[in-house]
Parts: structure tokens; C-alpha cells; sequence
């Protein structure tokens, strides 16, 4: 128990950090599926943009070629949590609900970019829409609506 | 908390033999090769079909350390089970179609109805229960050590496009 909870107060430190310095990059070094995506995260302003650089390895039809839609799904949900903890005002990790993923377009071998709009931040739930997009913003290849439980809502 | 019983996954209402045509001969066999060898982002992830039959297609996702996403409880990131949901939902249609044709996901609904346990295989069952001339709708559910106490559920809905119309278009889902 000790243990586990020692991991977990760093964690928290980490998004706390992340926040006060503006900066989620660590948040991001700190879960492993965000790293083996290669995500990073730059901030415009106000919007936090997450991006995941083409790899091969993320290709889900050679002959398009064209990105695995679970990988976009998965970028997606990642962009979600990632302008939701930046929303937040306490470090905490939210808890995905449900997504619903909307393909547009098929997504080509180049890098792709996501942000978050948390269209409401409730105490107990938060609403996130997504949307991806690659070279033009305009023309977006797929969006996503999340419902993220926040973490510490009667302890579940 | 007593545990509650679970209603059995009630794929015998859905078979899809009775809401699609079912005609095409699928080589189980050479469609998990090529998959595994063709496609690289299953290759990626390790995926893995296991059984094909009319209650739907079985595949897995096994446990690696890269794919947590919360490093205080070693759970794994939902994305993972999203690339597992998603590969197999886009599969399980082909084999009760008509003709070839291109499936593009139109959308794909995912509900995660508890944590899944750490370091342990992803598992997940999907089938076709209803096809149209241009739509497929599926439905699965993501488990782990019990198919009727799952972790996710899912629902999609695709579009069909026969091969030659899409090299006219240009691109599936465009």
C-alpha cells in the first residue's frame, strides 16, 4: 500500500509541476503509452495542441497508406485528457467514461495534431470534444466527445 | 459488496447469420497471417486473432509495460483498447458480406464499464449484427479473465463501398 501510494503522490506532483510551469511535457514523459505514441505537446496560447509524429509502426492500411483508426481514437482520447488536466484546477488523473470516435477522413503518413475543448467541467464529470487534424486545421480527420470522471469524486 | 450476477453477454439474440447475408468463404488462417505481417500498427501492438465464427470474431491484445496508462496502478491506457475494438470491429464484417467491399469506420462508441486489472492480456469479442446495402453496424465487448464481467463495450457503424468505386473516389471514408 505504501508503495503504490508513494507512485502515486508523484503523479500528482507531476501534473502539479506540469501546471505550474505551464509545461505538460513531463506529464506526458510520466505515462508510458503517451511515450511509445512519441506524443509531445505545444502549447499556443491558450490551447494546449498534442501532437503525434508519423511512425510506420502507426500505419493500419499499407496500401493508402493510412493511420490505424484505433490509433487515431486513441490520439484523440489522449489530446481529451491532455487539455482536461490542463483545465483543471487540482492535479488530478480523470478517468475516461465513454468516447465516441467520428472518422473524417483518412488519416495520412504525416504527423497529426489534437486539441481539447472541455465544453463543461463539472465536479463529478467533465465533458471533452476533440478534434484532429494534419497539415490543415480545416479540414479535420476525425473528431471525438468524451465524458472523463474526475478522479477523487467519492473516491471511485 | 456482494458481487451482483451479470447478465450473459447476449450475443444468441444477435446471431449475425440472421441479420446478414453471410455467403463469402473467409481462409481464417491466412487472414490472422496477413494481418499480423501486413498491417503494422497490429504488429505494433502485438494483436492476435484468435477464433472467427458466426458469434463473432475473438482477438487480443497482450500486456506490455509501454502500453500503461497510469503509472500509479499499472492499468492500461484506454487507447489500447480502442486499437483492439476498433481492428476487430472493421474485421468481423468482411466475412458476412456478399462481395468484397471496402469498410470504412464511419464511427466507433466505446464505454469502459471498470478498470482493467494490470498486467494482464486484453481479450475481445465483436460481430456484424446487421448489414445494409451500404452500412455494417457491429457491437463487441473488451474482457479479460470473464466475457460476461467486461471491461469495455462497443458499438460501430461503417460504410461499405465496393473496390471500384473507391479507386474512382479516391480514398475509403472520404
Amino acid at each position: 500500500m505504501n508503495g503504490s501510494r508513494r507512485r502515486g503522490t508523484s503523479i500528482a506532483d507531476g501534473i502539479s509541476a506540469a501546471r505550474q510551469s505551464g509545461d505538460l511535457q513531463p506529464l506526458v514523459a510520466a505515462v508510458p503509452y503517451f511515450r511509445w505514441l512519441g506524443l509531445r505537446i505545444d502549447r499556443q496560447g491558450e490551447e494546449l495542441i498534442t501532437v503525434m509524429p508519423f511512425q510506420d509502426m502507426l500505419i493500419g492500411n499499407p496500401m493508402l497508406p493510412a493511420l490505424h483508426g484505433g490509433t487515431t481514437g486513441a490520439f484523440l482520447e489522449s489530446a481529451a485528457m491532455i487539455s482536461l488536466i490542463g483545465a483543471m484546477a487540482t492535479p488530478k488523473m480523470p478517468k475516461i467514461i465513454n468516447i465516441t470516435i467520428e472518422y473524417l477522413r483518412p488519416g495520412r503518413a504525416m504527423d497529426s495534431y489534437a486539441t481539447g475543448i472541455v465544453t463543461k467541467l463539472g465536479r463529478r464529470v467533465a465533458n471533452v470534444r476533440a478534434y484532429a487534424w494534419q497539415q490543415d486545421r480545416d479540414k479535420l480527420i476525425a473528431t471525438a466527445s468524451t465524458h472523463f470522471m474526475m478522479a477523487d469524486a467519492s473516491g471511485s | 459488496m456482494p458481487p451482483r450476477a451479470i447478465p450473459a453477454w447476449p450475443i444468441d439474440r444477435f446471431q449475425a447469420s440472421t441479420h446478414c447475408p453471410k455467403t463469402m468463404e473467409i481462409d481464417f488462417q491466412n487472414v490472422r497471417q496477413s494481418m499480423i505481417s501486413g498491417i503494422p500498427h497490429m504488429a505494433a501492438v502485438g494483436l492476435e486473432l484468435i477464433s472467427m465464427d458466426e458469434s463473432g470474431l475473438v482477438g487480443m491484445v497482450p500486456h506490455r509495460p509501454e502500453f500503461v496508462g497510469d503509472p500509479d496502478t499499472g492499468v492500461v491506457h484506454g487507447g489500447i483498447v480502442t486499437v483492439l475494438l476498433d481492428s476487430l470491429s472493421g474485421m468481423c464484417i468482411v466475412p458476412v458480406l456478399n462481395e468484397m467491399m471496402v469498410v470504412a469506420t464511419l464511427d466507433l462508441r466505446i464505454d469502459y464499464l471498470k478498470p482493467a486489472a494490470p498486467r494482464q492480456d486484453i481479450f475481445a469479442q465483436v460481430h456484424c449484427y446487421k448489414t445494409t446495402r451500404n452500412i455494417a453496424f457491429t457491437r463487441g465487448v473488451a474482457y479479460q479473465s470473464d466475457i460476461n464481467d467486461p471491461i469495455a463495450h462497443a458499438t460501430g457503424s461503417f460504410m461499405l463501398t465496393r473496390p471500384e468505386k473507391t479507386e474512382a473516389v479516391g480514398a475509403a471514408g472520404t
